[in-house]
Protein backbone atom coordinates (compact mmCIF):
# COMPACT_ATOMS: atom_id res chain seq x y z
CA UNK A 1 0.00 0.00 0.00
CA UNK A 2 1.55 3.23 -1.20
CA UNK A 3 2.57 5.92 1.58
CA UNK A 4 0.15 8.46 2.69
CA UNK A 5 -0.01 11.05 -0.07
CA UNK A 6 -2.81 13.02 -1.31
CA UNK A 7 -4.35 11.71 -4.52
CA UNK A 8 -4.43 13.66 -7.69
CA UNK A 9 -7.15 12.97 -8.78
CA UNK A 10 -9.45 11.13 -6.00
CA UNK A 11 -7.99 12.97 -3.32
CA UNK A 12 -7.87 10.06 -1.32
CA UNK A 13 -5.64 9.71 2.26
CA UNK A 14 -4.25 6.32 1.51
CA UNK A 15 -3.41 6.10 5.61
CA UNK A 16 -6.93 7.11 6.21
CA UNK A 17 -8.03 4.53 4.44
CA UNK A 18 -5.91 2.10 5.23
CA UNK A 19 -7.05 2.63 9.29
CA UNK A 20 -10.92 2.33 8.20
CA UNK A 21 -10.39 -0.97 5.94
CA UNK A 22 -8.66 -2.32 9.30
CA UNK A 23 -11.38 -1.53 11.47
CA UNK A 24 -13.69 -3.15 8.70
CA UNK A 25 -11.52 -6.13 8.66
CA UNK A 26 -11.77 -6.71 12.54
CA UNK A 27 -14.34 -9.37 13.55
CA UNK A 28 -17.61 -7.49 14.57
CA UNK A 29 -16.88 -6.94 18.06
CA UNK A 30 -20.31 -8.37 19.34
CA UNK A 31 -19.60 -7.60 22.91
CA UNK A 32 -19.86 -3.87 22.12
CA UNK A 33 -22.58 -4.31 20.35
CA UNK A 34 -25.58 -1.63 21.73
CA UNK A 35 -28.80 -2.37 23.05
CA UNK A 36 -31.32 -1.91 19.91
CA UNK A 37 -32.16 1.93 21.39
CA UNK A 38 -28.70 3.11 21.07
CA UNK A 39 -27.98 1.91 17.67
CA UNK A 40 -28.55 5.02 15.79
CA UNK A 41 -30.91 3.34 13.37
CA UNK A 42 -31.19 6.98 11.78
CA UNK A 43 -34.97 6.98 12.45
CA UNK A 44 -35.19 9.53 14.84
CA UNK A 45 -36.81 9.26 18.01
CA UNK A 46 -38.96 6.51 18.35
CA UNK A 47 -42.42 7.59 19.72
CA UNK A 48 -44.40 5.95 22.00
CA UNK A 49 -47.04 4.84 19.60
CA UNK A 50 -43.94 3.06 18.29
CA UNK A 51 -43.06 1.37 21.40
CA UNK A 52 -46.72 0.31 21.94
CA UNK A 53 -46.13 -1.22 18.78
CA UNK A 54 -43.89 -3.20 19.39
CA UNK A 55 -45.06 -4.60 22.25
CA UNK A 56 -47.60 -6.16 20.04
CA UNK A 57 -45.55 -7.31 17.27
CA UNK A 58 -45.12 -10.71 16.39
CA UNK A 59 -42.28 -13.34 18.91
CA UNK A 60 -39.30 -12.92 16.20
CA UNK A 61 -39.87 -8.67 16.03
CA UNK A 62 -39.29 -8.59 19.22
CA UNK A 63 -36.01 -10.19 19.03
CA UNK A 64 -32.97 -8.03 19.56
CA UNK A 65 -32.31 -6.47 16.05
CA UNK A 66 -28.40 -7.42 16.19
CA UNK A 67 -28.95 -10.65 16.86
CA UNK A 68 -29.98 -11.62 13.55
CA UNK A 69 -26.93 -13.25 12.75
CA UNK A 70 -26.80 -15.81 15.09
CA UNK A 71 -30.38 -16.11 15.26
CA UNK A 72 -30.23 -17.30 11.44
CA UNK A 73 -27.27 -19.51 12.32
CA UNK A 74 -29.07 -20.90 14.70
CA UNK A 75 -32.37 -20.96 12.31
CA UNK A 76 -30.31 -22.32 9.70
CA UNK A 77 -29.48 -25.25 12.07
CA UNK A 78 -32.33 -26.03 13.58
CA UNK A 79 -33.88 -25.98 9.59
CA UNK A 80 -31.15 -28.56 8.65
CA UNK A 81 -32.15 -30.82 11.50
CA UNK A 82 -35.86 -31.42 10.82
CA UNK A 83 -35.00 -31.46 6.74
CA UNK A 84 -32.43 -34.52 7.66
CA UNK A 85 -35.65 -35.77 10.46
CA UNK A 86 -37.99 -34.94 7.81
CA UNK A 87 -35.62 -37.19 4.74
CA UNK A 88 -35.07 -40.39 7.40
CA UNK A 89 -38.53 -40.27 8.01
CA UNK A 90 -39.56 -40.46 4.46
CA UNK A 91 -41.94 -37.53 4.55
CA UNK A 92 -38.85 -35.83 2.39
CA UNK A 93 -37.31 -36.63 -0.97
CA UNK A 94 -33.53 -36.18 -0.02
CA UNK A 95 -32.63 -33.32 -2.40
CA UNK A 96 -30.39 -33.78 -5.55
CA UNK A 97 -26.99 -33.50 -3.81
CA UNK A 98 -27.83 -36.24 -1.70
CA UNK A 99 -28.67 -38.37 -4.29
CA UNK A 100 -26.78 -40.93 -6.26
CA UNK A 101 -27.10 -38.40 -9.49
CA UNK A 102 -27.52 -40.21 -12.74
CA UNK A 103 -25.42 -38.77 -15.38
CA UNK A 104 -26.86 -36.01 -17.37
CA UNK A 105 -26.23 -34.56 -20.54
CA UNK A 106 -24.33 -31.21 -19.97
CA UNK A 107 -24.94 -27.94 -21.62
CA UNK A 108 -21.89 -26.54 -22.94
CA UNK A 109 -21.02 -23.51 -20.37
CA UNK A 110 -21.37 -19.90 -21.60
CA UNK A 111 -19.55 -17.97 -19.46
CA UNK A 112 -16.21 -19.75 -19.90
CA UNK A 113 -14.92 -17.54 -22.47
CA UNK A 114 -13.61 -13.84 -20.51
CA UNK A 115 -15.28 -11.12 -21.99
CA UNK A 116 -13.24 -9.20 -25.07
CA UNK A 117 -13.44 -6.22 -22.74
CA UNK A 118 -11.13 -3.10 -24.17
CA UNK A 119 -7.81 -3.14 -22.42
CA UNK A 120 -7.91 -0.50 -19.49
CA UNK A 121 -10.47 -2.91 -17.85
CA UNK A 122 -9.12 -5.96 -15.69
CA UNK A 123 -10.57 -8.82 -15.74
CA UNK A 124 -11.50 -11.44 -13.38
CA UNK A 125 -9.75 -14.13 -12.75
CA UNK A 126 -9.23 -17.05 -15.32
CA UNK A 127 -12.25 -19.05 -15.26
CA UNK A 128 -10.44 -22.25 -13.73
CA UNK A 129 -10.94 -20.34 -10.94
CA UNK A 130 -13.88 -18.67 -10.67
CA UNK A 131 -15.54 -21.56 -11.83
CA UNK A 132 -19.49 -22.50 -12.28
CA UNK A 133 -20.82 -23.86 -9.31
CA UNK A 134 -20.22 -27.48 -10.85
CA UNK A 135 -23.76 -28.71 -10.69
CA UNK A 136 -25.55 -30.64 -13.93
CA UNK A 137 -27.19 -28.99 -15.76
CA UNK A 138 -28.17 -26.14 -18.60
CA UNK A 139 -28.75 -23.42 -16.21
CA UNK A 140 -30.51 -20.89 -17.73
CA UNK A 141 -33.13 -22.64 -19.85
CA UNK A 142 -36.16 -20.58 -19.34
CA UNK A 143 -39.67 -22.24 -17.29
CA UNK A 144 -41.16 -23.32 -21.15
CA UNK A 145 -37.69 -24.78 -22.09
CA UNK A 146 -38.01 -26.71 -19.42
CA UNK A 147 -40.94 -28.12 -19.41
CA UNK A 148 -40.55 -29.00 -23.63
CA UNK A 149 -37.40 -31.05 -22.57
CA UNK A 150 -39.69 -33.22 -19.92
CA UNK A 151 -42.66 -32.62 -22.67
CA UNK A 152 -40.01 -34.56 -24.89
CA UNK A 153 -38.67 -37.04 -22.66
CA UNK A 154 -42.59 -38.17 -21.86
CA UNK A 155 -42.71 -39.01 -25.64
CA UNK A 156 -40.32 -41.39 -25.74
CA UNK A 157 -41.38 -43.03 -22.98
CA UNK A 158 -45.31 -43.18 -22.53
CA UNK A 159 -45.85 -41.91 -27.05
CA UNK A 160 -49.85 -42.50 -26.79
CA UNK A 161 -50.16 -39.99 -23.22
CA UNK A 162 -51.64 -36.83 -22.86
CA UNK A 163 -49.34 -34.41 -21.13
CA UNK A 164 -50.52 -31.57 -18.56
CA UNK A 165 -48.48 -29.66 -15.74
CA UNK A 166 -50.58 -27.62 -13.97
CA UNK A 167 -49.54 -25.61 -10.97
CA UNK A 168 -50.64 -25.45 -7.27
CA UNK A 169 -53.60 -23.05 -7.80
CA UNK A 170 -55.09 -24.85 -10.65
CA UNK A 171 -53.61 -23.01 -13.25
CA UNK A 172 -52.73 -25.31 -16.40
CA UNK A 173 -49.35 -24.50 -17.53
CA UNK A 174 -48.55 -27.45 -20.09
CA UNK A 175 -50.83 -29.40 -21.99
CA UNK A 176 -53.08 -26.08 -23.42
CA UNK A 177 -55.18 -26.32 -26.38
CA UNK A 178 -55.44 -30.06 -26.21
CA UNK A 179 -59.49 -31.09 -26.21
CA UNK A 180 -59.10 -32.61 -22.80
CA UNK A 181 -57.83 -29.55 -21.24
CA UNK A 182 -60.32 -28.66 -19.51
CA UNK A 183 -61.37 -31.85 -18.29
CA UNK A 184 -58.39 -32.47 -16.61
CA UNK A 185 -57.94 -29.23 -15.18
CA UNK A 186 -61.21 -29.48 -13.55
CA UNK A 187 -60.48 -32.71 -11.82
CA UNK A 188 -57.29 -31.97 -10.40
CA UNK A 189 -58.71 -28.59 -9.02
CA UNK A 190 -61.36 -30.77 -7.58
CA UNK A 191 -58.56 -32.81 -6.31
CA UNK A 192 -56.48 -30.23 -4.72
CA UNK A 193 -59.18 -28.75 -3.41
CA UNK A 194 -60.33 -31.88 -1.40
CA UNK A 195 -56.49 -32.56 -0.53
CA UNK A 196 -56.46 -28.91 1.23
CA UNK A 197 -59.23 -30.04 3.31
CA UNK A 198 -57.87 -33.05 4.66
CA UNK A 199 -55.93 -32.96 6.95
CA UNK A 200 -53.78 -36.40 6.20
CA UNK A 201 -52.46 -35.34 3.05
CA UNK A 202 -49.48 -33.52 4.65
CA UNK A 203 -48.09 -36.96 5.89
CA UNK A 204 -48.26 -38.61 2.09
CA UNK A 205 -44.90 -38.50 0.51
CA UNK A 206 -46.62 -38.62 -2.69
CA UNK A 207 -49.79 -37.77 -3.44
CA UNK A 208 -51.35 -39.86 -6.47
CA UNK A 209 -54.98 -39.75 -7.94
CA UNK A 210 -55.92 -42.43 -10.70
CA UNK A 211 -58.89 -42.19 -12.10
CA UNK A 212 -60.94 -43.18 -15.29
CA UNK A 213 -61.80 -40.00 -17.60
CA UNK A 214 -65.40 -40.19 -19.40
CA UNK A 215 -63.79 -41.36 -22.63
CA UNK A 216 -62.39 -44.64 -21.22
CA UNK A 217 -58.89 -42.93 -20.58
CA UNK A 218 -57.00 -43.24 -17.56
CA UNK A 219 -55.84 -39.92 -16.09
CA UNK A 220 -52.58 -40.32 -13.66
CA UNK A 221 -51.93 -37.12 -11.48
CA UNK A 222 -48.74 -36.76 -9.00
CA UNK A 223 -47.81 -33.76 -7.24
CA UNK A 224 -44.10 -33.26 -7.85
CA UNK A 225 -42.64 -30.31 -5.27
CA UNK A 226 -40.00 -28.37 -7.69
CA UNK A 227 -38.40 -24.99 -7.03
CA UNK A 228 -41.44 -24.00 -9.44
CA UNK A 229 -43.63 -24.95 -6.60
CA UNK A 230 -45.71 -27.83 -5.62
CA UNK A 231 -46.58 -28.80 -9.84
CA UNK A 232 -49.16 -31.68 -10.74
CA UNK A 233 -47.91 -34.01 -13.65
CA UNK A 234 -51.34 -35.22 -15.13
CA UNK A 235 -50.92 -37.95 -18.03
CA UNK A 236 -53.58 -39.32 -19.71
CA UNK A 237 -53.16 -42.83 -21.75
CA UNK A 238 -55.62 -45.07 -23.10
CA UNK A 239 -53.48 -47.96 -20.85
CA UNK A 240 -53.16 -47.16 -16.98
CA UNK A 241 -49.65 -46.17 -16.11
CA UNK A 242 -48.56 -49.12 -13.38
CA UNK A 243 -47.47 -47.26 -10.11
CA UNK A 244 -43.54 -48.49 -11.29
CA UNK A 245 -43.75 -45.91 -13.61
CA UNK A 246 -44.90 -43.14 -10.92
CA UNK A 247 -41.55 -42.23 -9.15
CA UNK A 248 -39.95 -41.71 -12.41
CA UNK A 249 -41.99 -39.94 -13.56
CA UNK A 250 -42.04 -37.28 -10.41
CA UNK A 251 -38.33 -37.41 -10.31
CA UNK A 252 -38.25 -36.77 -14.13
CA UNK A 253 -39.53 -33.85 -13.64
CA UNK A 254 -38.19 -32.56 -10.81
CA UNK A 255 -35.05 -32.74 -12.16
CA UNK A 256 -36.15 -30.96 -15.63
CA UNK A 257 -37.25 -28.27 -13.44
CA UNK A 258 -34.39 -27.90 -10.79
CA UNK A 259 -31.92 -28.93 -12.73
CA UNK A 260 -32.48 -28.02 -15.99
CA UNK A 261 -31.90 -31.38 -17.46
CA UNK B 1 -27.74 -18.67 1.73
CA UNK B 2 -25.75 -15.92 1.34
CA UNK B 3 -27.42 -12.15 2.15
CA UNK B 4 -25.81 -8.77 -0.30
CA UNK B 5 -26.87 -5.24 -0.30
CA UNK B 6 -25.43 -2.69 -2.50
CA UNK B 7 -24.61 0.66 -1.03
CA UNK B 8 -23.65 3.88 -2.51
CA UNK B 9 -23.64 7.19 -0.87
CA UNK B 10 -24.20 8.55 -4.83
CA UNK B 11 -27.30 8.04 -7.04
CA UNK B 12 -27.18 7.07 -10.50
CA UNK B 13 -23.98 5.14 -9.89
CA UNK B 14 -25.33 2.16 -11.35
CA UNK B 15 -27.13 0.25 -8.35
CA UNK B 16 -30.01 -1.19 -10.07
CA UNK B 17 -28.29 -2.15 -13.28
CA UNK B 18 -25.93 -4.11 -11.47
CA UNK B 19 -28.15 -6.19 -8.82
CA UNK B 20 -30.78 -7.35 -11.97
CA UNK B 21 -28.00 -8.09 -14.17
CA UNK B 22 -25.97 -9.58 -11.26
CA UNK B 23 -28.65 -11.40 -10.22
CA UNK B 24 -29.65 -12.53 -13.56
CA UNK B 25 -26.31 -13.83 -13.84
CA UNK B 26 -25.93 -15.72 -10.45
CA UNK B 27 -29.25 -17.20 -11.33
CA UNK B 28 -27.95 -18.83 -14.24
CA UNK B 29 -25.05 -20.25 -12.64
CA UNK B 30 -27.48 -21.96 -10.72
CA UNK B 31 -28.30 -20.15 -7.55
CA UNK B 32 -31.43 -19.84 -6.49
CA UNK B 33 -31.79 -15.71 -6.14
CA UNK B 34 -34.04 -13.52 -4.67
CA UNK B 35 -33.95 -9.82 -6.27
CA UNK B 36 -35.29 -7.39 -3.57
CA UNK B 37 -36.10 -3.90 -4.25
CA UNK B 38 -36.11 -1.80 -1.09
CA UNK B 39 -35.71 1.48 -3.07
CA UNK B 40 -39.21 3.00 -2.63
CA UNK B 41 -38.50 4.43 -6.27
CA UNK B 42 -38.67 0.81 -7.13
CA UNK B 43 -35.66 0.66 -9.65
CA UNK B 44 -35.88 -2.96 -9.88
CA UNK B 45 -39.27 -2.79 -11.09
CA UNK B 46 -39.30 -0.11 -13.34
CA UNK B 47 -36.19 -1.16 -15.03
CA UNK B 48 -38.22 -4.63 -16.02
CA UNK B 49 -41.81 -4.05 -16.60
CA UNK B 50 -44.27 -1.15 -16.43
CA UNK B 51 -47.11 -2.79 -14.37
CA UNK B 52 -44.89 -3.15 -11.16
CA UNK B 53 -45.65 -0.16 -10.32
CA UNK B 54 -49.08 -1.35 -9.00
CA UNK B 55 -47.67 -4.57 -7.70
CA UNK B 56 -47.36 -5.22 -3.85
CA UNK B 57 -43.74 -5.96 -2.47
CA UNK B 58 -41.10 -5.16 -0.32
CA UNK B 59 -43.09 -1.81 1.33
CA UNK B 60 -46.19 -3.87 1.86
CA UNK B 61 -44.39 -6.88 3.46
CA UNK B 62 -43.03 -4.32 5.76
CA UNK B 63 -45.91 -2.66 6.97
CA UNK B 64 -47.21 -5.94 7.62
CA UNK B 65 -50.28 -5.73 4.47
CA UNK B 66 -48.92 -9.07 3.68
CA UNK B 67 -46.91 -11.18 5.86
CA UNK B 68 -46.43 -14.05 3.20
CA UNK B 69 -43.27 -13.34 1.01
CA UNK B 70 -44.45 -15.95 -1.42
CA UNK B 71 -47.30 -13.66 -2.35
CA UNK B 72 -45.35 -10.71 -3.24
CA UNK B 73 -42.76 -12.76 -5.02
CA UNK B 74 -42.58 -12.63 -9.03
CA UNK B 75 -41.55 -15.19 -11.01
CA UNK B 76 -39.03 -14.65 -14.01
CA UNK B 77 -38.19 -16.57 -17.15
CA UNK B 78 -35.57 -18.38 -15.00
CA UNK B 79 -36.49 -20.70 -12.29
CA UNK B 80 -33.54 -19.61 -10.44
CA UNK B 81 -34.56 -15.83 -10.45
CA UNK B 82 -37.44 -14.61 -8.69
CA UNK B 83 -38.26 -10.43 -7.81
CA UNK B 84 -39.47 -8.81 -4.96
CA UNK B 85 -40.45 -5.13 -6.34
CA UNK B 86 -40.53 -2.28 -3.88
CA UNK B 87 -44.17 -3.01 -3.38
CA UNK B 88 -46.48 -0.15 -2.80
CA UNK B 89 -44.32 2.39 -1.02
CA UNK B 90 -46.56 5.39 0.04
CA UNK B 91 -49.52 2.90 0.44
CA UNK B 92 -47.62 2.12 3.12
CA UNK B 93 -45.69 4.89 4.23
CA UNK B 94 -49.64 6.34 5.08
CA UNK B 95 -50.14 2.88 7.04
CA UNK B 96 -46.59 3.38 8.59
CA UNK B 97 -44.47 1.26 10.12
CA UNK B 98 -42.27 1.00 13.37
CA UNK B 99 -38.98 2.36 13.34
CA UNK B 100 -38.04 -0.65 15.95
CA UNK B 101 -38.97 -3.41 14.36
CA UNK B 102 -37.86 -3.11 10.70
CA UNK B 103 -34.43 -4.98 11.27
CA UNK B 104 -37.10 -7.71 12.94
CA UNK B 105 -38.84 -7.42 9.83
CA UNK B 106 -35.50 -7.63 7.57
CA UNK B 107 -34.30 -10.45 9.56
CA UNK B 108 -37.94 -12.15 9.42
CA UNK B 109 -37.62 -11.94 4.96
CA UNK B 110 -34.30 -13.46 5.55
CA UNK B 111 -35.66 -16.20 7.64
CA UNK B 112 -38.66 -16.57 4.73
CA UNK B 113 -35.82 -16.38 1.80
CA UNK B 114 -33.93 -19.19 3.21
CA UNK B 115 -37.49 -21.67 4.08
CA UNK B 116 -37.74 -20.67 -0.34
CA UNK B 117 -34.50 -22.02 -0.93
CA UNK B 118 -32.82 -18.90 -1.69
CA UNK B 119 -29.24 -19.56 -1.79
CA UNK B 120 -28.52 -15.83 -2.48
CA UNK B 121 -30.33 -12.78 -1.56
CA UNK B 122 -29.89 -9.24 -3.31
CA UNK B 123 -31.23 -6.26 -1.70
CA UNK B 124 -31.07 -3.04 -3.93
CA UNK B 125 -31.01 0.29 -1.98
CA UNK B 126 -31.69 3.67 -2.23
CA UNK B 127 -28.76 6.20 -2.85
CA UNK B 128 -27.38 7.60 0.27
CA UNK B 129 -27.59 5.65 3.11
CA UNK B 130 -30.84 6.72 4.51
CA UNK B 131 -32.25 4.98 7.38
CA UNK B 132 -33.92 2.18 5.46
CA UNK B 133 -30.56 1.23 3.70
CA UNK B 134 -28.56 1.43 6.80
CA UNK B 135 -30.92 -1.23 8.62
CA UNK B 136 -31.30 -3.31 4.88
CA UNK B 137 -26.90 -3.01 4.88
CA UNK B 138 -26.66 -3.94 8.80
CA UNK B 139 -29.58 -6.78 8.10
CA UNK B 140 -27.01 -8.43 5.39
CA UNK B 141 -23.60 -10.94 5.51
CA UNK B 142 -22.18 -8.61 2.92
CA UNK B 143 -22.29 -5.51 0.63
CA UNK B 144 -21.70 -4.09 -2.64
CA UNK B 145 -20.01 -0.59 -2.86
CA UNK B 146 -20.10 0.69 -6.65
CA UNK B 147 -18.35 3.73 -7.07
CA UNK B 148 -18.58 5.34 -10.22
CA UNK B 149 -15.24 5.61 -11.75
CA UNK B 150 -15.18 10.15 -11.16
CA UNK B 151 -13.07 12.13 -8.87
CA UNK B 152 -16.40 13.34 -6.81
CA UNK B 153 -18.32 9.60 -6.50
CA UNK B 154 -14.31 8.16 -5.19
CA UNK B 155 -13.73 11.01 -2.75
CA UNK B 156 -16.67 9.64 -0.69
CA UNK B 157 -14.79 6.18 -0.56
CA UNK B 158 -13.44 6.82 3.09
CA UNK B 159 -16.70 8.09 4.30
CA UNK B 160 -19.03 4.99 3.18
CA UNK B 161 -16.09 2.77 4.69
CA UNK B 162 -16.36 5.15 7.74
CA UNK B 163 -20.10 4.61 7.85
CA UNK B 164 -19.76 0.79 7.46
CA UNK B 165 -17.03 0.80 9.71
CA UNK B 166 -19.77 2.40 11.94
CA UNK B 167 -21.88 -0.25 11.36
CA UNK B 168 -19.47 -2.87 12.66
CA UNK B 169 -18.45 -1.00 16.30
CA UNK B 170 -22.06 -1.13 16.87
CA UNK B 171 -22.09 -4.51 16.46
CA UNK B 172 -23.60 -5.20 12.18
CA UNK B 173 -21.78 -8.67 11.25
CA UNK B 174 -21.94 -6.88 7.74
CA UNK B 175 -18.58 -7.02 5.61
CA UNK B 176 -17.45 -5.56 2.48
CA UNK B 177 -17.58 -7.99 -0.32
CA UNK B 178 -15.64 -5.25 -2.55
CA UNK B 179 -16.08 -1.94 -4.08
CA UNK B 180 -16.96 -2.25 -7.26
CA UNK B 181 -16.28 0.45 -10.40
CA UNK B 182 -18.87 1.53 -12.47
CA UNK B 183 -19.25 3.38 -15.85
CA UNK B 184 -15.47 3.58 -16.31
CA UNK B 185 -15.44 5.60 -18.94
CA UNK B 186 -12.44 4.92 -22.40
CA UNK B 187 -12.69 7.64 -23.40
CA UNK B 188 -11.83 9.54 -20.36
CA UNK B 189 -8.71 10.40 -19.12
CA UNK B 190 -10.11 11.16 -15.96
CA UNK B 191 -11.90 8.28 -15.21
CA UNK B 192 -8.96 5.93 -16.17
CA UNK B 193 -7.08 7.68 -13.68
CA UNK B 194 -9.43 7.44 -10.88
CA UNK B 195 -9.68 3.98 -11.76
CA UNK B 196 -5.94 3.03 -11.41
CA UNK B 197 -5.38 5.08 -8.15
CA UNK B 198 -8.30 3.25 -6.17
CA UNK B 199 -6.66 0.29 -7.26
CA UNK B 200 -3.22 1.19 -6.52
CA UNK B 201 -4.64 2.70 -3.22
CA UNK B 202 -7.39 -0.77 -2.02
CA UNK B 203 -5.96 -3.95 -1.90
CA UNK B 204 -6.99 -6.43 -3.93
CA UNK B 205 -9.37 -7.81 -1.23
CA UNK B 206 -11.41 -4.45 -1.07
CA UNK B 207 -12.03 -4.32 -4.80
CA UNK B 208 -13.66 -6.14 -7.74
CA UNK B 209 -10.99 -7.03 -10.15
CA UNK B 210 -13.83 -6.55 -12.76
CA UNK B 211 -15.11 -3.24 -13.48
CA UNK B 212 -18.42 -2.12 -14.92
CA UNK B 213 -17.79 0.08 -18.12
CA UNK B 214 -20.28 3.12 -19.21
CA UNK B 215 -21.95 1.21 -22.13
CA UNK B 216 -25.35 2.51 -24.36
CA UNK B 217 -26.29 -1.37 -24.07
CA UNK B 218 -27.36 -1.03 -20.46
CA UNK B 219 -29.27 1.67 -21.02
CA UNK B 220 -30.95 -0.07 -23.97
CA UNK B 221 -31.35 -2.87 -21.70
CA UNK B 222 -33.01 -0.74 -19.09
CA UNK B 223 -35.20 0.29 -21.75
CA UNK B 224 -36.18 -3.03 -22.84
CA UNK B 225 -36.67 -4.27 -19.23
CA UNK B 226 -34.32 -7.09 -19.27
CA UNK B 227 -30.80 -7.86 -17.66
CA UNK B 228 -27.99 -6.73 -20.82
CA UNK B 229 -28.03 -10.65 -21.02
CA UNK B 230 -31.13 -10.91 -23.01
CA UNK B 231 -30.70 -7.56 -24.94
CA UNK B 232 -29.87 -10.23 -28.18
CA UNK B 233 -30.10 -13.70 -28.57
CA UNK B 234 -26.11 -14.01 -28.80
CA UNK B 235 -25.43 -11.58 -25.68
CA UNK B 236 -23.12 -8.70 -26.33
CA UNK B 237 -19.97 -9.08 -24.53
CA UNK B 238 -20.56 -6.76 -21.47
CA UNK B 239 -23.54 -9.44 -20.43
CA UNK B 240 -20.09 -11.34 -19.54
CA UNK B 241 -19.07 -8.53 -17.27
CA UNK B 242 -21.84 -9.64 -14.85
CA UNK B 243 -21.03 -13.45 -15.05
CA UNK B 244 -17.61 -12.42 -13.99
CA UNK B 245 -18.67 -10.12 -11.00
CA UNK B 246 -21.13 -13.40 -10.26
CA UNK B 247 -17.86 -15.31 -10.00
CA UNK B 248 -16.14 -13.44 -7.67
CA UNK B 249 -19.12 -13.07 -5.44
CA UNK B 250 -19.22 -16.31 -5.33
CA UNK B 251 -15.44 -16.42 -3.99
CA UNK B 252 -15.41 -13.64 -1.99
CA UNK B 253 -18.49 -14.37 0.04
CA UNK B 254 -17.89 -18.29 0.16
CA UNK B 255 -21.03 -19.26 -1.61
CA UNK B 256 -19.26 -21.87 -3.71
CA UNK B 257 -18.30 -23.38 -0.26
CA UNK B 258 -21.76 -23.53 0.81
CA UNK B 259 -23.37 -24.86 -2.32
CA UNK B 260 -20.46 -27.08 -3.26
CA UNK B 261 -21.51 -30.82 -2.11
CA UNK B 262 -19.89 -34.00 -2.41
CA UNK B 263 -20.18 -35.59 -5.55
CA UNK B 264 -20.43 -32.00 -7.73
CA UNK B 265 -16.75 -31.53 -7.74
CA UNK B 266 -16.87 -32.27 -11.61
CA UNK B 267 -19.52 -33.25 -14.37
CA UNK B 268 -19.21 -35.08 -17.26
CA UNK B 269 -19.35 -33.42 -20.94
CA UNK B 270 -21.00 -36.37 -22.61
CA UNK B 271 -23.11 -38.22 -20.96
Amino acid sequence: MPQATLMQVSWIDANEVDALLGHLRDPAPAAQAQEPSALGTGWGKESAAAEATAETSLPSARSHPLSHHSDLQSFREKLQALQSHAIQAGFLAPSEDEETATPLVIALPTVKPNPPMPEPFPTAPPAAEAATPQREASWGSSVEERFSSFARWVRTRFPDAGLYIVGDQGEMLWGHGTVQQSLVQTTIAAWLALKRMGSTHALETTPVLRQPMADGRHLLAIACPTRLGLLHLALTRALPITDDGVPELRTRLIRSIDLGA
Amino acid sequence: MIALATASQKGGVGKTTLCINLAYSLARRGWNTLLVDTDPQGGVGLSLARSTRAKTGFYDYLCGLERDVGRLVLATRLPELQILPAGQYDAAARRGWSPQEVPARLTDLLRAAELRGVDCLILDTAAGLNAMSESVVKACDYVILPQQAEPLAVRSVPHMLETLSRFRSEGAGVKVAGILLTMVSVDSQVSQKVAAELRALLPPDMLFDQNVPRLNSFLEASAMGVPVALLKKNPPPEALLFDQIAAEIERRTGLLDEGDAPGHAHASLLD
